[in-house]
């Protein structure tokens, strides 16, 4: 579907165990990874990006149709990641930047809109993150394989953070930190590094978003606009962030 | 007891000494803060710390721990190793008051093996904090600024003087390793001016008369709920508490699917997730439920009596790092301030944008 395919590169980041994984699973379609592709039915299906054409839609209607289990497979399919901005980008914006559309499907055709997969298809796990890490990936093979519910925390990122022992960026350095709202998962990766978090796995099971963007406005010097932009970057649709950054920021 | 004066000079001869023959944490410098880290050199301390991002707990009571190791036929349990002694050096009092509250949960009724393990090997050499940090009121909580049990050795820094005492056996073998002179009364009475000289440092306090009660009694106070609204549930007081210890126990499985391990980690009652059961349910959905439940196992059920774990102490040491670290300015000593109705709710200061908000909001209603 729409998306970067980064997270089918991350399938193949499983180097180490994907041999003891194929001893278990049977890879039946991965156009990236495999010459000879079946068309189903399958024990489980991960779909990865949103939809944005009629056709992606048809595809995923008929892959829910075949798939027992159905993983929303990385942001783009589960809340529509950064191809979602779009959905807030005025028409007289894409007509400057593009001057002739001819070439992009989800211009050309009637949606004009990036919608995540659940929208449409009933969706039986959501594995986050852009891209999600290789544990999290694993642990979702390894629960569809006993029959169990993943264990997916979406705690804050700020917990992960914390383990890590790092000095809080936005409580010591003020910076914009999009921890607190942030499902974790990703080792809190960029905070270790010195940087804020951007919020790529969506929101945490409890995101307070009100008051976030209050301490970003009142402790950081965001302006309300910046305040939206971050907000919208990975999941502006989800009801957690969607009513705050549509408070700071209207077109 | 034992004790001796150091010079400055004598307190890096002792520690190599140390060295030589244990594994010693101390607090290191990391950013504009610290952290107990294990430590190689004498010159990577920094004695004159305030407090740590985490607390020492972490040696007590790992992040992660491998419980036990299962296959289809076979359970085998993981029990931690050690090859040296554990030395934690310049360890502040609030710190070492939580050690010894943290010993009653997992000491004393039902003693976790590996927490009795781990807190044997362990050899504490204290510090009397002499920079109190602006968020520190471990004096208003008795806890602190020197400890007065629970150290084999404590250091005081006199000028340019160490005393060191001793508090136990080990302690007094430990103090021989390097050469000081005998302590005079002059050197006691030091300490003490040291001490006081700290305790005037101190700018934020806690009444703890009562307050155990006045929790319970106060369980619906708007308090709870307009802090719920502001606080963001990031989880991050709970983890830099030194004497919370809540856990989760999780089995992990083998790609292979013929066997796993059953690990142990830190979890954290402001966690969503931390009072879900099955189907859904969940004892503290709202933010503020969770707020209160931190806030009131410190201050309020920490020591009462139907929780009798601590024997009427509080759970809390006024170590100040959940104020420390709270993106939204939380403050457990305001909430007391709130409870003991030495406050009213709009002096807390996390809570003055919102209540400025609502009386906008009534504002334009009328």
């Amino acid at each position: 579907m729409t998306g970067c395919a980064g997270c089918q590169m991350e399938f193949l980041r499983l180097e180490d165990e994907l041999l003891d994984l194929l001893k278990n699973v049977e890879i039946s379609y991965f156009v990236m990874a495999k010459r000879v592709n079946l068309e189903g039915p399958y024990d489980a299906a991960f779909i990865e990006g949103s939809i944005s054409t009629p056709r992606e839609l048809n595809e995923l209607r008929e892959l829910r149709e075949k798939s027992k289990i159905l993983i929303a497979f990385g942001d783009c399919a589960c809340t529509g990641c950064i191809p979602s901005i779009l959905n807030w980008v005025p028409p007289a914006v894409s007509a400057k930047v593009y001057e002739d559309f001819s070439a992009i499907h989800s211009k050309k055709e009637s949606f004009q809109r990036i919608i995540p997969l659940k929208e449409f298809v009933k969706v039986d796990i959501e594995l986050r993150g852009c891209p999600p890490h290789k544990n999290l990936i694993l642990e979702v093979v390894k629960s569809a394989l006993i029959q169990r519910k993943p264990f997916l925390r979406i705690h804050p990122v700020c917990i992960e953070c914390k383990l890590k022992e790092n000095v809080c960026l936005l409580t010591f350095e003020g910076r914009p930190c999009m921890g607190p709202v942030t499902a974790a998962g990703c080792g809190a990766l960029c905070p270790s590094l010195n940087r804020i978090c951007e919020g790529c796995y969506g929101p945490m099971s409890d995101a307070n978003a009100k008051s976030l963007a209050e301490t970003f406005l009142n402790k950081c010097g965001l302006s309300k606009d910046d305040i939206a932009r971050k907000f919208r970057k990975y999941s502006g649709l989800t009801s957690a962030l969607f009513e705050e950054a549509n408070k700071s920021y209207e077109y | 007891m034992i004790a001796k004066v150091y010079k400055e000079s004598d307190i890096a001869t002792f520690f190599n000494k140390l060295l030589e023959e244990y594994n010693i944490i101390a607090p290191k410098k990391k950013k504009q803060l610290y952290e107990f880290n294990e430590v190689n050199d004498f010159g990577e301390v920094a004695l004159d710390y305030s407090t740590t991002i985490l607390p020492p707990k972490k040696y007590l009571i790992p992040q992660k721990e491998t419980l036990l190791r299962f296959t289809k036929n076979e359970i085998v349990s993981e029990e931690p190793q050690f090859k040296k002694k554990q030395v934690i050096f310049g360890i502040h009092a609030c710190d070492l008051n939580a050690f010894l509250l943290l010993d009653k949960v997992f000491m004393d009724k039902f003693p976790c093996p590996r927490y009795v393990k781990r807190r044997r090997n362990l050899i504490t050499i204290a510090l009397t904090c002499n920079n109190p940090s602006e968020t520190c009121f471990c004096e208003s909580m008795g806890t602190g600024p020197t400890p007065s049990k629970g150290y084999d050795l404590l250091l005081t820094k006199i000028n340019e003087e160490y005393l060191i005492e001793s508090g136990s056996e080990t302690g007094e073998k430990l103090v021989k390793l390097a050469k000081g002179k005998e302590a005079s009364p002059k050197d006691f009475e030091g300490k003490k001016k040291v001490v006081e000289l700290t305790k005037q440092k101190f700018k934020r306090r806690i009444d703890v008369r009562n307050l155990p009660d006045l929790i319970q009694k106060n369980l619906n106070h708007e308090l709870w709920r307009l802090l719920g609204e502001v606080d963001l549930a990031c989880g991050q007081c709970v983890l830099s508490c030194p004497t919370c210890y809540c856990f989760d126990v999780r089995d992990e499985l083998n790609l292979s699917l013929d066997g796993g391990t059953r690990y142990k980690e830190w979890d954290a009652c402001f966690l969503l997730e931390f009072a879900e059961v099955a189907l859904g349910g969940n004892f503290r959905r709202d933010r503020a439920a969770r707020v209160r439940q931190f806030m009131g196992h410190n201050l309020g059920w920490g020591g009462a009596s139907q929780y009798n774990v601590f024997n009427g102490e509080l759970k809390c040491v006024g170590c100040g790092r959940c104020i420390k670290t709270c993106p939204v300015g939380i403050d457990i000593t305001e909430v007391a301030a709130v409870i003991k109705g030495e406050k009213n709710v709009s002096q807390v200061t996390a809570l003055k944008n919102i209540l400025a908000n609502i009386g906008e909001k009534n504002a334009r209603s009328i």
